[in-house]
């Protein structure tokens, strides 16, 4: 019954439009959300619901933001502030004056009462960032608490950090603040032993999962600090642990793109670049054999093939596998036909 | 969707002019902080309605990267806002060009895309506005162009089901309406927009739709909201998708105002504009 085709879907855009200028329109972010079918007295109940929400979330703005007006600066207003930046997180300017009352009311405090009145900030923080793990302002203000902190606890930062990844081990604000951690732990600690810490660290997460993009990210952030720290002849040593490392990952995934963006990057780096990409030519060509329809492998060898350095060497035979694998690649990824074009075009020229 | 007179236009700009502070900047609402991601908004509502002119000219942004508000928050988000609104104002001498595109090109990474801030990781939203940024500042030469291309090309995830054809941010992530904006402006600001498949995009868009109360989500089924829908149709505008044969009104890939808005203040190709800038080779 349901014409589910796209043309009476693109007549519904504008059916939709005559509905959205009059109707009340949710202007909150709604990610992942889901629609739930209603019955009419669910609908009706939801909506009573709504309506004493937003009654209530009225009352806290309108108290919080009279409050301001009026330059109240004392812990019954910082109440109010709590009591909204609890119903409603993404409201900027309630952060704002809650450190503008925050810094009034330190003003009297000795250095150890600040510190304990800034950790039971950082607890309510620690009370509403794992709902709203995604809040820009949160992030901030945390950041604002441990620099205003007499004596900051950053190694508890980084704990907090670690048990974090261990239910989203790939969420940005969290690596975002990680490295602002370990900044800060630079400062009154050692920075090279802090580097080979994380960068130790990013390989417990990639064995986690070797999908995990946000620590290889980090990985390649880290690498150029730690092949000066260690030196020459460690350094060659922990390469060949860096390709072992991508061999397994491309193994034990060939269809994620993270380790073949790293070979690739570490395929540019160095003094080595010229053993490394032989070395990662190998392992794509490897692999074809093994799982021929590997996407990233035949993309890699074609890179290999068609790198300007190489055509020296590029024998017919190699041309001739890498427009077959073009054509591969466009049969099986047809949304990228046009890059796969693109890499075409850097064939041909050599022929 | 060219429907401008859906909403009240005067109305519209009286509430937006009543958000402008003392310190020049915009709060999100009458009587909040400034705060620069509101004063884009303001900034981009009153280009649509050629009101620019009504607003206090006060705002002096700092040279160097810039900061959300007093408080200090950095980002690649600030950096192109602040590029924008001093060029949509005409105040592009106010601002250091240099030190916001050494800012950007340390956010760069081993993929070829930009984090939040130098060590950030890529995050289509980010590329977004990296390149948008560079695009104003007429750097977009500093850009590892085939390999940024690719890795947003990568973000069309092919999954058989309702998530077909989506678009993510970040590798191993699910599909989302607002990339079709994030995602499709940076290709087609690298002159690469063909990389993807704007068949497929189009139909998970449209996938996103309430067609019972109207707007878009971020995924089949789901509550929409205004920020998806927006995203969701500016996505599909750049794609040069039609509706019942019309086209939908053509956008700027770097400001997100519609190309007469962006001509009409010489955004685009007047003398600083940023095709005029767009590097030689790259056309």
């Amino acid at each position: 019954m349901e014409k589910d085709t796209i043309s009476s879907k693109k007549n519904n855009i504008y059916e939709n439009l005559k509905f959205h200028s009059t109707a009340v329109f949710t202007c909150k972010m709604q990610h992942g959300r889901q629609k739930k079918t209603q019955t009419e007295a669910q609908r009706i109940e939801r909506e009573a619901e709504q309506k004493r929400r937003i009654e209530e979330y009225k009352v806290a703005q309108e108290t919080v933001f009279n409050g301001k007006e009026a330059g109240k600066y004392d812990s019954e207003i910082l109440q109010h502030t709590t009591e909204l930046l609890e119903l409603n997180p993404e409201i900027n300017t309630a952060w704002n004056y809650r450190r503008q009352i925050l810094q009034h009311l330190f003003i009297s405090l000795q250095a150890d009462e600040k510190q304990t009145e800034l950790e039971t900030e950082l607890a309510f923080i620690n009370s509403l960032i794992r709902k709203n793990i995604k809040s820009y302002w949160m992030w901030n203000h945390r950041k604002w608490i441990l620099e205003s902190m007499p004596t900051p606890n950053w190694e508890g930062e980084l704990a907090l950090i670690n048990k974090l990844f261990d239910v989203d081990a790939t969420n940005f604000h969290g690596w975002d603040y990680r490295r602002y951690v370990i900044d800060n732990l630079g400062t009154i600690s050692d920075m090279d032993s802090l580097k080979l810490k994380e960068f130790d660290y990013t390989y417990k997460r990639i064995k986690q999962n070797f999908s995990n993009h946000s620590a290889w990210h980090y990985r390649s952030k880290l690498f150029p600090s730690v092949i000066q720290i260690i030196g020459p002849d460690l350094a060659k040593k922990l390469l060949k642990k860096e390709v072992e490392i991508i061999k397994r990952a491309i193994y034990s995934d060939p269809d994620d793109q993270n380790a073949w963006l790293y070979l690739e990057w570490l395929s540019d780096f160095g003094d080595e670049k010229h053993k490394i990409r032989t070395e990662g030519f190998t392992i794509a060509k490897e692999l074809i054999e093994l799982s021929p329809e590997s996407k990233y492998a035949m993309i890699s060898v074609i890179k290999y093939i068609t790198d300007p350095a190489n055509t020296a060497n590029i024998t017919t035979e190699d041309i001739n596998l890498c427009l077959v694998y073009i054509l591969k690649l466009k049969a099986l990824d047809p949304f990228r036909a046009k890059m796969y074009d693109s890499l075409e075009s850097k064939i041909k020229p050599t022929c | 969707m060219g429907r401008f007179d859906a909403l009240d236009g005067e109305n519209v700009v009286k509430y937006v002019l009543s958000c402008q502070n003392k310190d020049g900047g915009f709060g999100g609402h009458t009587g909040h902080d400034s705060h620069l991601l509101y004063t884009m908004s303001a900034v981009q509502i009153l280009a649509l309605y050629d009101r620019l002119g009504d607003i206090n000219k006060e705002a002096n942004p700092e040279t160097g990267y810039m900061q959300g508000d007093e408080y200090g928050e950095t980002d690649t988000r600030f950096a192109f806002i602040g590029l924008a609104i001093c060029n949509i104002l005409g105040n592009i001498e106010q601002i250091s060009h240099e030190s916001i595109v050494e800012f950007v090109e340390q956010s760069m990474n081993y993929d070829g895309g930009f984090g939040s801030g130098p060590g950030g990781e890529s995050h289509a939203a980010q590329v977004y506005t990296s390149l948008a940024a560079l695009a104003i500042a007429g750097r977009l030469d500093i850009v590892n162009r085939e390999k940024l291309a690719g890795w947003l090309s990568e973000r069309q995830q092919t999954m058989v089901g309702p998530l077909a054809g989506g678009l993510n941010g970040r590798p191993q992530k699910l599909p989302d309406s607002c990339y079709s904006w994030w995602v499709v402006s940076s290709l087609s600001i690298l002159g690469r927009i063909e990389w993807i498949d704007a068949n497929a995009v189009e139909k998970f868009v449209l996938k996103c739709q309430d067609t019972e109360a109207g707007g878009i989500a971020d995924r089949p089924g789901d509550y929409p909201d205004v920020y998806h829908t927006c995203f969701g149709i500016a996505g599909l505008s750049l794609l040069g998708r039609k509706v019942n044969g019309t086209p939908l009104l053509s956008l700027d890939p770097v400001y997100c105002l519609p190309v007469h808005v962006v001509d009409r203040l010489g955004l685009s190709k007047g003398p600083n504009g940023w095709r005029t800038l767009y590097p030689k080779s790259w056309v």
